[in-house]
């Protein structure tokens, strides 16, 4: 049995008294949209009124305070179907209102099987971005190594300021991000997928721009003036992806709680998994096999699926998002096929700075 | 401060020392595993991922504590109690895991003890052994967090922002403990007494704890401390004699094996008996120097030996080899002496010695990262290299090598490169594509390059070693080839198209060119030996008839962007 429900919650104030005739119009209302079983009404006196339908589908039920010109209604099916939305719409014709108070409740959910699928799918989320997230790191402790040197402390210093910046991001979540989770974070993977996938090559060009100035104005690279922003503008990208992994995390908990009312901590176990994934594939595996500007490109696309499958998944319909993700999936596929031209053209012209 | 406010701080300043506890315990296991493996790359990525795993284990399962207050204070003493003595267990479990091995493959010799590691069963004893340690600390205080939200909800209601806020403060606290021990702890008060700071640091939060929440068992618990805290107090005081035991445990292992008694007390007694091993942190490695004695021509003699994060850098005795072979052999090959020469790493001196020979070369740049090399050459090495740091062609400039190539404008006659063995990522970059396209551009057209680097030829690796208790067969294998074609690819897609290997007693090293057939195979008939010493002309003569088999191609170049180490096979 599928128990998820939806729950229209519908507060009003009309512009004028109500006639007996708005009240049948709201009934007639029910009545052709909705399968009607049993009716309880009660009059009180001096006045208002109280009517219960029972539906097949659930209840409705109305309470009006003529005296206030106000009324209360809820509307209760179980199903996802039904489109209250409309029905809220035709009330609206019926009665000129001044002030309404409406919402639509999903309920149902604890008691419904298929969440459990869903929460897993969460998890399995929560593995696939963090080990995602761990390796932007790494890439950019890689590449920022490769223009600025010392490996050893550049993957302490990401590490340090990754975690420190997840932390913030944790911190400042509630201003962050707003109460849609699943729209949410997809914005968020998209981010992450444009900023990581790109950062590796952005350390080269950064390099390359300071490189010129150095030369063109003859102070020296070495000089706090050239290696003061270079090192900041750098690290902010470690700060960027480190943010944006700490939205994420308490993004994942709350959509995690959206199916079941669950602690948040199963999510950080799964994040743990993930990042221990990704810790021990990169040095070990992925580094010596690939190009790091195409690692970027394939934990990117990888990110982009990961949004795309949310977007399918969840019903979500976003023009907007829809173009984004596939225009960016064509993009990293197109990159990932001709990798090698185009990694080896932006060395040249950003690392060696033209052939010799 | 209400009350509110008090508590709210409470657990966040806890949550933090906690989480800075923990990660300090996770970096030192690692470092300590890096440093006495040798093995880098290997062992700090499995220590970070074993620990993060750990971390979700305990993340998952700790709805399974019941009593909050009660947990916390057990797996703070626990916590106190592993993070102080993790650093000792490792020195033991791996000094322990030396002692077994060496005794099937004791070769008698002092490389032979550091290079031979064949026991498979072993090495998984030895891993499971280490890494249970870090899995238990990664466990404990994968609770932690979960428990503090627990607290935060059972004392201040619930609330997500609560949860999101020791999450935040708990990551901080893990930032200040990687910066805190890359910048502080590590460098001023090495792993040992680091491990003790912080385990008392630890047991302070425990005790708060008690005293704050504990109702019962009040009495226990004190006697639990007490214990932990001497423990602590122990390692705390004895951390030179565990430091210099396991050094000299390490180090002299061959000799140790060689007197034959495996009685336990007299081991350390024999351990004991040995010279300090004098230890030194640098900012970018550990230098160790110690005596050893070693038999030459029959007569048994005291020479002293250098190590660079334990790995071998020289023998007092026998350096000349492998300098004379680095400076003289490329020189004649060359049959030109260079008046312009570069010379990256090698800050010991002992090959600007032989250099400085030559009364042709004109200049040397010496390009050395690290200060404390130079401070060690200019005085208890300054008899050995004649004070060749100190002459006048000479001028050294404390520099990153890559940095140095990648910036400057001047060309050379020939590049010397004499850096340790690429057996990390950090390493690898110097053995790179871009580096030594880089050190051709700094090259003047005729020049040459000579460099050290692992490259192995058949015959020195296919001969029966009779090796103490064991014979063992060596084999020229496939990975001794791949090894050589990483070596060989970089340099011809770098622009070296000429090439010869060479290898001069255990070194092996490359001598390049930039034009194609440019080195003339019968150097040695019209050599001047005169700058030789009799025993390394000797083994000069074997160079014609070695071989080193390899391929050139793309696939094998190690590149920073795509790097291909070189790896060790040893734990």
């Amino acid at each position: 049995m599928d128990t998820r429900s939806q729950h229209l919650i519908f507060d009003a104030v009309s512009e004028r008294d109500f006639t007996e005739s708005d009240i049948e119009a709201i009934k007639k209302i029910i009545e052709t949209n909705l399968t009607v079983i049993k009716k309880v009404e009660h009059k009180f006196t001096p006045q208002g009124e109280t009517i219960v339908f029972i539906l097949s589908e659930s209840h409705f039920t109305i309470h009006t305070y003529p005296e206030n010109r106000y009324l209360s209604m809820d509307i209760y099916v179980c199903n996802l179907e039904t489109n209250l939305e409309k029905i809220m719409e035709e009330i609206k014709a019926v009665i000129p209102f001044e002030k309404i108070d409406s919402r639509i409740l999903q309920r149902g959910k604890i008691g419904h099987r298929e969440d459990n699928r869903n929460l897993n799918m969460v998890y399995f989320l929560t593995v696939v971005v963090a080990c995602c997230s761990i390796l932007y790191e790494f890439l950019l402790a890689q590449s920022i190594s490769t223009t600025m040197g010392n490996t050893a402390l550049r993957y302490n210093l990401t590490i340090g300021l990754f975690i420190a910046s997840m932390g913030f991001g944790a911190l400042l979540y509630k201003k962050f991000i707003s109460k849609d989770y699943f729209k949410e974070f997809i914005k968020v993977e998209l981010i992450l997928s444009l900023v990581g996938g790109v950062a590796p090559i952005l350390v080269l060009i950064i390099d390359y721009l300071f490189n010129s100035f150095s030369r063109t104005s003859g102070v020296s690279f070495f000089s706090s003036w050239v290696q003061t922003p270079l090192f900041t503008m750098n690290h902010l990208l470690i700060v960027a992806i480190g943010f944006l992994s700490g939205l994420e995390l308490p993004l994942l908990m709350d959509m995690s709680k959206q199916f079941k009312v669950t602690k948040g901590y199963f999510v950080l176990a799964y994040d743990y998994l993930g990042t221990l994934i990704g810790a021990i594939l990169f040095p070990i595996v992925i580094l010596p096999s690939l190009h790091i500007f195409t690692i970027g490109y394939v934990v990117s696309l990888i990110n982009i699926l990961v949004a795309l499958f949310v977007m399918i998944k969840m019903n979500i319909e976003n023009k907007k998002y829809k173009f984004i993700i596939w225009t960016m999936l064509i993009i990293w596929v197109l990159l990932i096929i001709n990798s090698n031209t185009v990694n080896q053209l932006i060395v040249e012209k950003f690392y060696f700075g033209g052939k010799f | 401060m209400n009350t509110r406010n008090f508590i709210k701080l409470e657990i966040l300043l806890i949550t933090s020392i906690l989480a800075f506890c923990s990660i300090v315990y996770e970096l030192l296991l690692s470092n300590t595993l890096a440093i006495v493996t040798g093995n880098y790359i290997w062992w700090q990525s499995l220590t970070i991922g074993v620990y993060i795993g750990g971390l979700g284990i305990g993340a998952y399962y700790s709805n399974r504590l019941k009593n909050t207050y009660k947990s916390l204070i057990n797996i703070e003493l626990g916590l106190s109690f592993l993070g102080a003595i993790c650093v000792v267990y490792v020195y033991i479990f791996h000094g322990t895991y030396k002692y077994i091995d060496n005794l099937f493959f004791y070769t008698g010799d002092f490389y032979s003890s550091f290079y031979l590691q064949n026991m498979f069963l072993l090495k998984i004893v030895f891993f499971i052994g280490i890494q249970g340690l870090t899995l238990l600390i990664g466990l404990l205080s994968g609770f932690e967090i979960p428990l503090m939200m627990r607290i935060a909800e059972e004392r201040l209601g619930h609330s997500e922002e609560g949860e999101h806020q020791v999450l935040g403060i708990n990551y901080l606290g893990t930032l200040v403990g990687t910066i805190c021990f890359a910048y502080f702890l590590l460098p001023k008060l090495d792993v040992i007494k680091t491990s003790v700071v912080v385990a008392l640091l630890n047991l302070l939060v425990g005790i708060y704890c008690l005293v704050k929440f504990a109702k019962s068992k009040r009495r226990v618990y004190a006697g639990f401390i007490a214990a932990v805290f001497v423990m602590i107090s122990l390692i705390g005081i004895n951390e030179q004699s565990i430091t210099q035991r396991y050094l000299k445990f390490f180090y002299y292992l061959p000799k140790i094996l060689s007197q034959n008694n495996t009685d336990l007390d007299d081991l350390i007694r024999r351990v004991d008996s040995f010279k300090p091993i004098e230890r030194s942190k640098s900012l970018y490695q550990y230098v160790d120097i110690f005596t050893y004695p070693t038999t030459e021509d029959n007569k048994v003699v005291d020479s002293t030996i250098l190590t660079l994060d334990t790995n071998f850098q020289f023998n007092t005795s026998t350096e000349f080899y492998y300098h004379q072979a680095f400076a003289h052999v490329s020189i004649i090959m060359n049959k030109k002496v260079p008046k312009k020469i570069l010379l990256l790493g090698g800050g010991d001196g002992l090959l600007l010695r032989e250099l400085l020979k030559y009364k042709e070369i004109e200049s040397i740049k010496h390009i050395e990262l690290d200060q404390k090399m130079i401070d060690l050459a200019k005085t208890r090495f300054a008899e050995l290299n004649k004070h060749s740091l100190d002459d006048p062609r000479v001028h050294s400039e404390i520099n990153d090598g890559f940095y140095y190539v990648r910036n400057t404008s001047d060309r050379y006659d020939a590049i010397f490169i004499d850096f340790p063995y690429p057996n990390s990522y950090d390493l690898a970059r110097l053995y790179s594509l871009e580096f030594y396209t880089y050190v051709r551009r700094a090259l003047n057209p005729d020049g040459f390059v000579v460099l050290d680097a692992p490259f192995y030829n058949k015959e020195d690796y296919t001969k029966n070693k009779y090796q103490g208790r064991a014979v063992l067969t060596q084999v020229f294998n496939e990975r001794h080839v791949i090894s050589n074609s990483v070596v060989a690819s970089t340099f011809y897609y770098a622009g070296f198209k000429s090439f010869f290997p060479y290898r001069v007693s255990d070194e092996s090293f490359l001598f390049l060119k930039v034009e194609p057939g440019a080195i003339d195979y019968n150097f040695m008939d019209s050599a001047d030996l005169s700058k030789l010493e009799p025993q390394t002309i000797r083994e000069m003569k074997e160079i014609k008839n070695q071989e080193f088999p390899y391929t050139v191609a793309l696939k094998y170049v190690n590149s920073i962007f795509k790097p291909m180490v070189v790896k060790k096979n040893e734990f």
